[in-house]
């Protein structure tokens, strides 16, 4: 055992590796059959932000064979000092290190926390490869998960999907493995066979000459062909987490979470999120009433939030915004609403929750022109933001947010000056507001991040834009955003080259990752470490070009690597949805029109009802 | 008469939490322990609460002092027991509590106990010859800036109170409060550079406040 203290003394934010928080799980690890760590590969106070961490934790505490405790990637100060003097990564809860857990399971939440998870395993003295591994498991889960390849060589088995049921299957079949000690390949051909289990060494990866995946076959004959994400069916039956963790230190939302709905009716194009979750499963209001009510008692915290990939379109917002506002206003507790459409109706709610000084408000038009909002599949119209600051202004506000992508499919010098048209207008609109009326000076802010293309997309296929072309784009907009008011924040395009490599990366990507490692790149999403040099140099040094995975405009032909991997969506529809984006047509919700993309499968949600 | 003083501890399980996050768990215990307590107007109500003497990081101590105002009538007895129930018991935990309407005097001194811990065998007499110099010049960091100044000037009491080879406890009263206040790790810089010690590292505890007459 080391002194804690002596690691503690002089470290930035200390009680990010104390724990002891208020609804912290204390076991006694004498008595469970399971040790697990749960791994979220950032900071302490950007993994407890983390709903899915809540609930995972929750769940498997539940479990009375198991004891799951919480690690993070300690900050570089403490990493250096934990180096120096040898102390493994332990977890928070015993200050065990985790080396002698028995399965530690990360959270792939971004492609850019790759680095910290091989510097994780590293860290905490577990072989970084798979194949070298003796008794520990590490398991994968999370957004990325739906396309591993890069990390294949690096993980034992990925979950894809939501975690809540099969989690435990997963345990079931552990414990009786454990007690029986069995070999590890018979670990993993036993869960091979649960829906959802992805078991990575099961699977051969031909490549053809041009360096394009030929096929992907099971070598083992408990592996399945193509393995489906299993989903939740009914939201209101499975375990949500209202014993939260309080936080000693603030961390990024530092507050109580009610989770809507899980998945998005609207089908924008670019984003992995609306395809992935599918289908949309809603919760029912009684349900989120009490959980609401638990979730005070419990925690004590000062703020409730409303959570969903977009929470305008839950079918029940109105009377559940009314009835929580009742509970939270008395005990003096500020309601949260994120990520509304802006209209009469959400202003309203925003009047009687926010007796904040009225701060800003949000649209995401992600394109400038109409046209391309079309081909991306963006459903709001430039009347739509124009009606919506205008009742905006008139009711007091003077702040705006703008979020738009760059170097989306199709996109032509028009497009970009149409985001500063856009800002124009909008600017346009604040002046017609009487004066009298207005309040402060008008503040508009325009954000643009690169796109990049994700798997399982209509633009799985698309080209990424390069990083010449993204920079020329930024500056070009910079010059064509002239008025005081208008402020505009672009991002880094070097990143999202990164991102998109590894995004749409195959098995090959594992030894750049690790070489980078060994270069130290971490935190790659923190500007302050991020070093794009270092990353160029391990590609090199791996003989492996990033063009090949971000340049590069695919055929509906290829295999993908991850075609193996099956989230219920057809290669039909998406194919489809690729053509009518580029005939700029749009397609309906699923609540106007069912366009039949594949996961009614599952027999559950907005699908059946 | 409805303001409430109590006195709490800050053990060990939250040494390295700083005063905001006391502050913070103190509030939500109070909120889940369900105390009718005064919160403040305006746009982010909070819970009124007022500390006689911020508690940094890294130092527990078992004097601290805390002023809520309470909105009804609860006996000390039962506020303690709840609240203490919502806090965490080796963290943060009362021990006693009044109502009151006199200000807390104001603080002049403060005592701490200091476990200093090295990474090789210290020279006992050299940390004797340390506490009972005229001068240690030490740098003292203040939001705006750095100034030298003789720490020997703010301490008013010191003595050795147990040692092995590998570390020393020693008590000290030094100023402290708002007009001047010297941080225990202050003292442990002085002692460092003055006896020359290689410290791995330093547990201050505060004993007590030493109010003026």
């Amino acid at each position: 055992m080391f002194d804690i203290h002596a690691l503690l003394d002089d470290v930035e934010k200390p009680a990010r590796y104390t724990g002891g928080e208020w609804g912290s799980v204390i076991k006694d690890p004498a008595f469970v059959d399971i040790r697990f760590a749960f791994c979220f590969p950032d900071v302490y106070e950007v993994g407890m932000s983390h709903l899915g961490m809540k609930i995972l934790y929750g769940i498997l505490n539940q479990r009375e064979d198991t004891y799951c405790e919480r690690v993070f990637a300690p900050w570089v100060d403490m990493e250096e000092k934990m180096r120096k003097t040898g102390v493994p990564l332990f977890s928070l809860e015993t200050k065990e290190p985790i080396k002698n857990f028995d399965m530690i399971g990360f959270t792939l939440q971004y492609e850019m926390s790759y680095t910290n998870i091989i510097n994780m395993l590293d860290l905490a003295g577990i072989p970084i490869l798979s194949k070298d591994r003796e008794d520990i498991f590490v398991v994968g889960g999370g957004p990325c998960a739906y396309n591993p390849e890069p990390l294949a060589d690096v993980f034992d088995f990925f979950v894809l999907g939501e975690g809540e049921e099969v989690l435990n299957e997963i345990l079931n079949v552990y414990a009786g493995w454990k007690k029986q000690g069995r070999s590890r390949v018979e670990f993993l051909e036993e869960i091979a066979r649960i829906e959802g289990v992805y078991v990575p060494q099961f699977y051969d990866v031909v490549y053809n000459e041009d360096g394009t995946v030929k096929e992907v076959t099971p070598n083992n004959k408990h592996a399945k062909a193509t393995v489906k994400k299993c989903i939740i069916k009914n939201m209101d039956e499975v375990y949500y987490p209202t014993k939260l963790i309080v936080p000693y230190m603030e961390v990024i939302h530092d507050r109580m979470m009610l989770e809507l709905f899980r998945g998005c009716i609207r089908g924008c194009r670019f984003c992995q999120a609306g395809i992935i979750y599918r289908p949309v499963r809603e919760r029912s209001k009684e349900k989120l009433i009490d959980f609401a009510k638990e979730l005070i008692k419990n925690t004590g915290y000062e703020e409730l939030s409303l959570t969903s990939l977009s929470s305008s379109d839950y079918t029940f917002l109105e009377s559940l915004c009314n009835e929580l506002i009742a509970i939270t206003e008395p005990q003096n507790i500020n309601l949260a609403l994120p990520s509304l459409r802006i209209d009469n109706f959400s202003l309203d709610i925003m009047n009687k929750v926010q007796k904040v000084r009225k701060s800003s408000i949000t649209f995401a038009p992600e394109a400038g022109t109409q046209r391309l909002r079309d081909v991306i599949n963006k459903n709001i119209s430039e009347e739509e933001i124009i009606s919506g600051t205008r009742l905006a202004f008139e009711g007091g506000y003077s702040s705006v947010k703008l979020y738009f992508m760059m170097g989306l499919p199709t996109e032509t010098d028009e497009d970009i000056a149409g985001i500063a048209d856009l800002a124009n207008l909008i600017a346009d609109q604040y002046y017609e507001v009487p004066k009298e009326r207005r309040q402060g000076g008008l503040s508009i802010t325009v954000s643009t991040s690169c796109f990049v293309p994700k798997p399982h997309t209509p633009f799985q296929w698309a080209a990424q834009d390069s990083l010449e072309n993204l920079e020329r784009k930024q500056n070009l907009l910079k010059t064509q955003i002239r008025r005081r008011s208008i402020k505009y924040n672009w991002h880094e395009a070097s990143v999202s080259y990164l991102e998109g490599a590894f995004s749409r990366g195959d098995r090959r990507l594992a030894k750049v990752l690790i070489a980078a490692q060994k270069k130290g790149c971490k935190f790659d999403s923190w500007r302050e470490f991020y070093n794009f040099d270092k990353w160029m140099d391990s590609f090199s040094e791996c003989g492996i070009d990033p063009n090949f995975y971000t340049a590069r405009e695919r055929s509906c032909d290829e295999v993908l690597p991850w075609d193996h991997i099956n989230v219920g969506v057809t290669k039909k529809f998406l194919i489809n949805e690729n053509e009518r984006a580029k005939k700029g047509i749009t397609t309906p919700h699923c609540r106007e029109q069912c366009s039949g993309c594949g996961v009614a499968s599952f027999g559950g949600g907005v699908c059946h009802e | 008469m409805n303001k409430l003083r109590l006195i709490f501890t800050k053990g060990e399980g939250t040494r390295y939490i700083g005063h905001l996050d006391v502050l913070r768990t103190f509030v939500r215990a109070i909120r889940r322990a369900g105390m009718p307590v005064k919160y403040s107007e305006g746009f982010n109500p909070h819970a009124v609460m007022t500390f006689a003497l911020p508690l940094g990081v890294g130092v527990t101590s078992e004097c601290e002092v805390v002023d809520i105002t309470m909105v009804e009538y609860v006996p000390v007895e039962e506020v303690i027991k709840k609240v203490n129930e919502n806090l965490p018991s080796d963290g943060l935990q009362i021990l006693s509590g009044e109502y009151t309407n006199k200000p807390y005097p104001e603080i002049e001194k403060a005592e701490y106990y200091i476990t200093i811990k090295t990474n090789s065998p210290m020279d006992m007499e050299s940390v004797k010859n340390a506490l009972s110099s005229e001068e240690i010049l030490v740098e003292k960091k203040t939001k705006k800036k750095i100034t030298e100044i003789n720490i020997m000037e703010h301490i008013f009491e010191s003595e050795i109170l147990d040692f092995a080879d590998d570390w020393v406890k020693i008590r000290v009263i030094v100023s402290a409060g708002s007009k001047y206040n010297i941080k225990p790790q202050l003292v442990v810089d002085a002692i460092k550079k003055a006896a020359g010690l290689d410290i791995s590292y330093a547990l201050p505890h505060r004993k007590k406040f030493i109010s003026a007459k």
